[in-house]
């Protein structure tokens, strides 16, 4: 084998000025994203200097006193699982059926439908929220006030369900029909083939699905901040009290501490944390699709 | 026979939850129009808002929403498309390009109201745009970025690797080469990627209910400092009045036409989609 | 006019040539031969540097078209690839009119008025102007693959490159539309230097003025088929002396 191959031939490195132009698009996306970031950290170096981990660890948000983010942490989790339980098993369901069992005709126009809700916007879900089911939470169970983590964890389930659905519906429906025909030669029946061939192929589809829910659910604002009842105060184990997350905080404050001061750093530290725990949701759904993928 | 029993049971089960997410989303759609059309009159997308919300239409609100939607596309599109190219047409593979599709992705799943607190720090405080529609329009820009990339990026790379390659034979120039090939095949993308990021910002409250917009006082802006009333926080503010009947009939009204709206450009963007999908299996 | 010197290619750690140095001759037909996956397509898209997009195909040595070498560091590859036109296998037109595809390598390089004149010339040239002349504004991909692929060259040939690649141009194609490539090539020898592959012995002999064989990395010139029988006589003569398969 000879040694001297002297170089790689990779074509002309210089730009010409439309390429300039394209390279400074790239840049700004570039300041543009990244920007997002670095500004969440540097804005919240001082909350968390005055703060310490307090600030992740305390009850108390009193402005001007203490900064403490716990009650929204508790119920940014509480409602973002709620919800997961809520729509999980709802939208398996009905993305298995879809798949599997309808006719592809109508199958199509559920696919359509679906995807036309996944864009619905948050305030209409909200609006539908105050007005019938914090209601309808409020007389089910016999509450003083409709405005609960459980309302808020509903909603959110109802709002997520169009996206799940349709994603994992594709999951599902990507995998090969060569594989329904084996299995169905070999005799097992079509819901054992669903079962025990499709939904495995599928998983790391499914599992990208229900995280892209999950970040949404943790994300929204509007929705939650309309039946939620923002109550800072970490709610323990009974879901059927008013309390906060993270975004419905933000929210609510934003508009009052507008770019300055301690409280303005605090909030900044919120959106850090919101952030942070997106980023480890998608970072660990990545490695779980990868390692099953293998 | 046990077999066959259970076959029965999960399929009448699974039928059965299917059914009933139609049921829902059917109630959902329903109650919209039926809660909506009636304060639908004659004027009430060309009238003005009165009383606090109470009466009258939604004509500066309707407005502000597409002032705010669309000067955020005509921010977002050149940069979305050359941000697009560069990664495409100039860098090769390696560590800078999946770096900048994987900020791409993360960009997507941030959090919406993220972009409202850093944006107005970044454009409402240091470019000392204010609560504006301008730093809203810049906001929302930002967010639908990854939109626009995205459905740039798939008509691009649906363009058949011919083509390139009889474009380079000819010996075009990498520019000619954008103009005449990339650019006509991936029109379609730009125009589905236009229409979902109109749809995205014309649904999103959160990032400027506090950046740029407010409830009454303004009708156009008459300078860059300027908020202005949008549809999504005219709904915000009357839901919060939940008590009182008029105004959550206006809200029902006012979240019926920005329905209307995103639900028009999803379905348009699906159109040209779909004609991406056959120019690429030409 | 096309002069290898000393020169290598490889993807990665897999040699495709080494060390080959060779010429061709300008204006006449050359025909290089070989099995599939022996680097004839590779060698040939060296010559218009088609392969730079690919990430780890390497050269070593010189390529010298008109006595430059190609792989200069300042080499404009457009230019280049201008002056050495390349047919693919299969016809590539664009999805826009039997004009419009005529006149894609050069609608920038000649004016709106000259433009009908070099479209009616090179589509001439390529027997192709009496079949199409009444509906240039047709939609190209209505057109039979032959009359494709004979667009597809007048489309080259309206760039005016002085050096013509032909990569099995004919593969795709039934018997009558081959022979009309074929004859075509022939016509065009007095202006280009024409390098044609192609992995059939009787095209390569019937079409060119010289043979070249490419095989294990060395490309070599063809020697009489009876002083150097294909695979297949050989198979034949084994047969005969009774070898086992």
């Amino acid at each position: 084998m000879r040694a001297d191959l002297i170089y790689g031939s990779t074509g002309t490195r210089y730009l010409e000025p439309v390429g300039w132009v394209f390279a400074i698009m790239t840049f700004i996306f570039l300041v543009c994203a990244m920007g997002l970031g670095i500004f969440l950290v540097v804005e919240s170096v001082p909350v968390l200097r005055s703060e310490g981990l307090g600030f992740w660890l305390g009850e108390n948000w009193w402005v001007g006193e203490s900064f403490g983010a716990l009650p929204m942490i508790c119920g940014s989790l509480i409602v973002t699982g709620l919800a997961i339980i809520l729509v999980l098993p709802v939208a398996l369901s009905g993305a298995l059926f879809t798949s599997e069992y309808l006719p592809p005709s109508f199958r199509r126009k559920v696919k359509g439908v679906m995807e036309l809700l996944a864009g619905v916007p948050g305030i209409i879900y909200g609006l539908l929220g105050v007005s019938f089911l914090t209601v309808g939470v409020k007389d089910a169970l016999n509450l003083l006030d409709g405005n609960t983590l459980f309302t808020a964890g509903l909603l959110l389930a109802i709002m997520v369900l169009p996206t799940v659905l349709t994603l994992s519906e594709d999951a599902l429906h990507s995998v090969s029909s060569e594989f329904r025909e084996v299995a169905e030669s070999l005799g097992l029946t079509k819901l054992q083939t669903a079962l025990r061939v499709v939904l495995p192929q599928a998983l790391p589809g499914i599992v990208g699905a229900v995280l892209l829910g999950i970040g949404r659910a943790m994300g929204e604002t509007i929705a939650v901040m309309l039946v939620i009842g923002s109550l800072d105060r970490v709610p323990g184990f009974n879901i059927f009290v008013s309390g906060q997350t993270i975004p419905s905080k933000l929210g609510r404050e934003a508009a009052e501490a507008l770019g300055s001061g301690l409280h303005w750093n605090a909030l900044m530290g919120l959106g850090l944390t919101l952030f942070i725990m997106v980023a480890i949701l998608t970072f660990s759904g990545t490695f779980f699709i990868k390692r099953s993928s293998q | 026979m046990n077999e066959i029993t259970t076959e029965k049971i999960v399929l009448a089960f699974i039928g059965g939850v299917t059914f009933l997410i139609a049921a829902l989303l059917f109630f959902i759609l329903s109650t919209l129009f039926l809660k909506g059309v009636p304060v639908l009159h004659a004027g009430f997308l060309f009238e003005e808002s009165g009383d606090f919300g109470r009466a009258g239409g939604i004509f500066y609100q309707s407005m502000g929403t597409l002032i705010l939607m669309g000067v955020a596309v005509l921010l977002s599109l050149p940069v979305a498309l050359g941000s697009v190219l560069f990664q495409t047409e100039y860098l090769e593979t390696g560590k800078f390009k999946t770096f900048l599709t994987q900020l791409t992705y993360i960009l997507n799943a941030t959090p919406t109201i993220l972009f409202g607190l850093v944006g107005y720090l970044l454009f409402g405080v240091y470019l000392d745009t204010g609560v504006s529609w301008v730093t809203g329009s810049l906001i929302l820009a930002v967010m639908i970025l990854p939109t626009l990339q995205v459905s740039i990026r798939e008509a691009v790379e649906a363009l058949p690797e011919k083509y390139r390659e009889a474009g380079m034979a000819l010996g075009l120039s990498r520019p000619t080469q954008i103009y005449r090939i990339i650019l006509p095949q991936s029109f379609y993308g730009m125009v589905t990627g236009v229409l979902l990021g109109l749809a995205r910002a014309a649904g999103e409250t959160a990032a400027i209910m506090f950046t740029a917009t407010t409830f009454s006082g303004i009708r156009l802006p008459q300078s860059f400092s300027d908020p202005v009333p949008t549809l999504q926080t005219h709904i915000l503010v009357l839901a919060q009045e939940a008590a009182n009947p008029e105004s959550i009939a206006q809200a029902w009204g006012a979240g019926l036409v920005l329905l209307g709206l995103v639900f028009l450009l999803t379905l348009m963007a699906w159109i040209f989609r779909t004609r991406v999908v056959m120019e690429s299996e030409l | 006019m096309i002069r290898f010197v000393n020169f290598s290619a490889a993807f990665g750690e897999r040699n495709i040539v080494q060390d080959l140095t060779f010429s061709l001759p300008a204006n006449s037909i050359t025909a290089l031969i070989g099995a599939s996956g022996s680097g004839k397509t590779t060698l040939l898209r060296t010559l218009c540097r088609m392969n730079d997009r690919i990430k780890n195909f390497r050269i070593a040595g010189s390529v010298l078209v008109d006595g430059v070498d190609i792989y200069r560091p300042e080499t404009d590859v457009y230019a280049l690839r201008r002056k050495v036109g390349i047919i693919f296998q299969k016809p590539c037109v664009f999805p826009k009119s039997i004009f419009d595809n005529v006149i894609f390598g050069v609608r920038e390089r000649i004016s709106r008025r000259e433009q009908p004149d070099r479209v009616e010339k090179v589509l001439r040239e390529v027997f192709l102007w009496e079949e199409v002349k009444d509906r240039l504004g047709e939609k190209a991909t209505t057109l039979s693959q032959g009359q494709q692929q004979r667009l597809t060259l007048a489309r080259t040939l309206a760039v005016e490159p002085q050096v013509l690649l032909m990569d099995e141009p004919t593969s795709s194609l039934d018997p009558k539309s081959t022979a009309a490539i074929e004859r075509l090539v022939q016509s065009l020898k007095n202006r280009h230097t024409i390098l044609w592959v192609t992995h059939q012995h009787a095209q390569a002999q019937s079409i060119a003025d010289q043979v070249l064989v490419i095989e294990r990395g060395q490309v070599s010139p063809l020697r009489t088929p009876m002083a150097r029988p294909s695979t297949s006589s050989t198979q034949v003569l084994q047969n005969v002396q009774g070898c086992p398969e």
